[in-house]
C-alpha cells in the first residue's frame, strides 16, 4: 500500500501546491488522477516515487519511506514521465542493461506486451520509434518489470485510438491483484471504464479520493429539466446535467467530467 | 535488501556506461581519436618546439578532459530525460554515487591508455621526424617518469570529486543566490592555496607547505565525497513546470 500522510508540498513561499492531504493506495485497484493544469498532478507522482521531498508529512510505500529512495522502495514503484526519451539504443540492449535491477522482471508480459503492441522485439534503435511506440514501449515494461506501484503520467498522450484501447485491455491483463497503478490523465472518459478509485486534486491544495462503489452510493448523475435539489449542475440541451444525492435504489454510471467539474468547485466536499 | 550491493552498484555503472559512451562505439572510438589528435596538436600549438613542453601540455589537456567525464556522467544521473530515470533504477544513492566513480575511473583509464598508444605513436614521430636533436626514442605519455606522479593523481580527485558536490550546489544556488556561490568557490581556493600563500609571504618553509597542502588536498577529496553523496541523496527533479 502506499499511504500519503498529511503531505503538504508547495514550490516556494507561496500557497501550497498541495496542503494537508492524506490517502491510502491500495494492491488490486487503478487509480485514476485528475486535476486542472497545474494544480499538482505530475508533483504529487514525483513526491510518490521519491524524486520530490514532502515540505510536512511523508509518504510510505508498504511502510518504507519512498524519499529514501533505497533500492528496496525504488523496486516497489515504477514512474512513467509524461515526456522521455530513449537514446540511441537497441531494444534488446535496453532491456538487457535495465531488467538486473527488477528481479520480478517477467519476460513473458514483455513479450505479449511487444506483440499486441506491434513492437519488433528486434527493434535497433529505440529512438526512432514514433512517440506513441515510445509509450507503448515504456508502458510494456512498467507491466513486465514486476513493480507493484505504477505511477503513469498521462500515458495515453501520442497514442492513437486502437492504442488507447490496447492500454486499457493490457493494463487489465496484466495489472493483477497484488498490483496498484495510478494513472494521471486530462481525459477521464477514456478511462472511466477501468478506474475503480478517483483522486481529484482540486486546484486549491485538497484531494478529493474516493473509490467509484463509493461515489455511486453516494450521488446519481442524470439529465433533469430543472436543476432543482441538484449538488451540481451545467445546462446543456433539453434542461441540466445534474448531480444529486443518491436516494435508494437511484444507482448510475459515474460521470466523470460532471464529478470533476463539481469537485473542483467544491460541491460535493 | 541490502543497503549495499557491489552487483548492483556494477550493474548501475555497465548500465551508465552503455547508455552514453559505449552505446555507440562506431561513433565514440572516432570521437575519441579525434579528441587525442586535436589535443595532442593544440599543444603542438601551446610550445612549439620543446618536445618534452607539448607532452606536458597535452597530459594536462587530458586530464581536464578526464574531469569533465564525471560532470558528463553526473548530468546522465541526474537527468530527467531518460526514459527510466537513473534516479528510479532500483538501486541505493551509495550504490548509484559509487557507481559514477566507477564508471568516472573505467572511462578515464579508456581515455589516457587511448591517449598514451595514440599521442605517445605521434610524439614518437614528431620526435624522429621534426625534432631529432631532441629524442629519437620512443615517447611515452603519461609513463615518461614513471607513470602519472602523483600530483596528477591527487589533482584528478581533487576535480573530479569536487564536481559532484559543486554542481548540484551551483544549479540548486542559482539565480538570486549565486552569492553562496562564488563564496563557496573564494573560500575553497582559499583553503587550498593557504600554505602556499603563506610560503610565497615566507612564513612556512617550502617543505612544510607541500606536507600542509598535501594534507589540505586529501582532507578536501574526503570533504568532496562526503558532500557529493549528501547533494545526491538530497537530489530534487526539477521543481519548475511540473504540473
Amino acid at each position: 500500500m502506499i499511504a500519503i500522510e498529511k503531505l503538504t508540498f508547495g514550490y516556494g513561499k507561496d500557497t501550497p501546491l498541495l496542503r494537508d492531504i492524506s490517502a491510502e493506495l491500495h494492491e488490486g485497484r487503478i487509480y485514476g488522477l485528475l486535476g486542472v493544469n497545474g494544480s499538482g498532478k505530475t508533483t504529487l507522482l514525483k513526491l510518490m516515487s521519491g524524486m520530490l521531498f514532502p515540505g510536512q508529512g511523508r509518504i510510505t510505500a508498504d511502510g518504507l519511506d519512498t524519499a529514501a529512495r533505497d533500492a528496496a522502495t525504488s523496486g516497489k514503484i515504477f514512474y512513467m514521465q509524461a515526456e522521455f526519451k530513449f537514446g540511441r539504443q537497441s531494444l534488446e540492449k535496453f532491456i538487457a542493461l535495465h531488467r538486473a535491477f527488477y528481479p520480478g522482471f517477467s519476460d513473458e508480459i514483455l513479450r505479449d506486451c511487444l506483440e499486441e503492441s506491434g513492437i519488433n522485439p528486434k527493434t535497433g534503435d529505440l529512438g526512432v520509434l514514433s512517440t506513441g511506440e515510445k509509450r507503448k514501449f515504456l508502458f510494456s515494461i512498467a507491466l513486465a518489470c514486476g513493480a507493484e506501484y505504477l505511477l503513469m503520467d498521462e500515458p495515453l498522450n501520442g497514442m492513437d485510438i486502437p492504442s488507447r484501447s490496447l492500454f486499457r485491455k493490457l493494463l487489465l491483463k496484466h495489472l493483477g491483484e497484488d498490483r496498484m497503478a495510478l494513472i494521471s490523465t486530462h481525459t477521464p472518459a477514456e478511462m472511466e471504464n477501468i478506474l475503480s478509485d478517483i483522486l481529484i486534486l482540486d486546484g486549491k491544495g485538497g484531494l478529493f479520493a474516493k473509490s467509484t462503489e463509493e461515489i455511486s452510493d453516494s450521488w446519481c448523475f442524470g439529465l433533469s429539466e430543472s436543476d432543482e435539489g441538484a449538488l451540481y449542475s451545467e445546462p446543456c440541451a433539453g434542461g441540466y446535467r445534474t448531480i444529486k444525492k443518491r436516494g435508494e435504489d437511484e444507482a448510475t454510471g459515474i460521470d466523470l467530467e460532471m464529478l470533476f467539474n463539481a469537485t473542483i468547485k467544491g460541491k460535493l466536499l | 535488501m541490502n543497503n549495499f550491493s557491489f552487483r548492483r552498484m556494477a550493474g548501475f555503472c555497465r548500465l551508465q556506461l552503455c547508455s552514453t559512451y559505449f552505446s555507440s562505439p562506431r561513433k565514440t572510438v572516432p570521437a575519441l581519436v579525434f579528441l587525442i589528435v586535436f589535443i595532442t596538436g593544440l599543444s603542438f600549438l601551446a610550445d612549439e618546439g620543446n618536445l618534452a613542453g607539448m607532452m606536458t601540455v597535452t597530459e594536462d589537456l587530458i586530464q581536464v578532459l578526464i574531469s569533465f567525464v564525471i560532470l558528463d556522467l553526473y548530468r546522465d544521473l541526474t537527468s530527467e530525460d531518460n526514459a527510466i530515470n537513473r534516479m528510479l533504477v532500483p538501486a541505493s544513492p551509495a550504490e548509484k554515487y559509487v557507481a559514477l566513480y566507477a564508471g568516472a575511473a573505467i572511462t578515464s583509464a579508456v581515455i589516457i591508455f587511448s591517449a598514451a598508444v595514440l599521442g605517445s605513436a605521434i610524439f614518437t614521430a614528431a620526435g624522429h621526424f621534426l625534432y631529432p636533436e631532441q629524442s629519437d626514442s620512443i615517447q611515452l605519455l603519461f609513463f615518461r617518469n614513471g607513470g602519472w606522479g602523483w600530483n596528477n593523481v591527487l589533482t584528478a580527485c581533487l576535480l573530479t570529486t569536487g564536481i559532484t558536490w559543486f554542481v548540484p550546489f551551483a544549479r540548486r544556488n542559482m539565480g538570486r543566490k549565486a552569492w553562496k556561490i562564488c563564496a563557496a568557490v573564494i573560500l575553497y581556493m582559499a583553503v587550498l592555496f593557504l600554505p602556499g600563500i603563506l610560503k610565497a609571504a615566507g612564513a612556512v618553509p617550502a617543505g612544510a607547505a607541500r606536507t600542509a597542502t598535501i594534507c589540505i588536498i586529501a582532507a578536501l577529496i574526503a570533504l568532496n565525497v562526503r558532500w557529493g553523496y549528501a547533494m545526491l541523496k538530497n537530489f530534487e527533479f526539477d521543481r519548475k513546470g511540473n504540473d
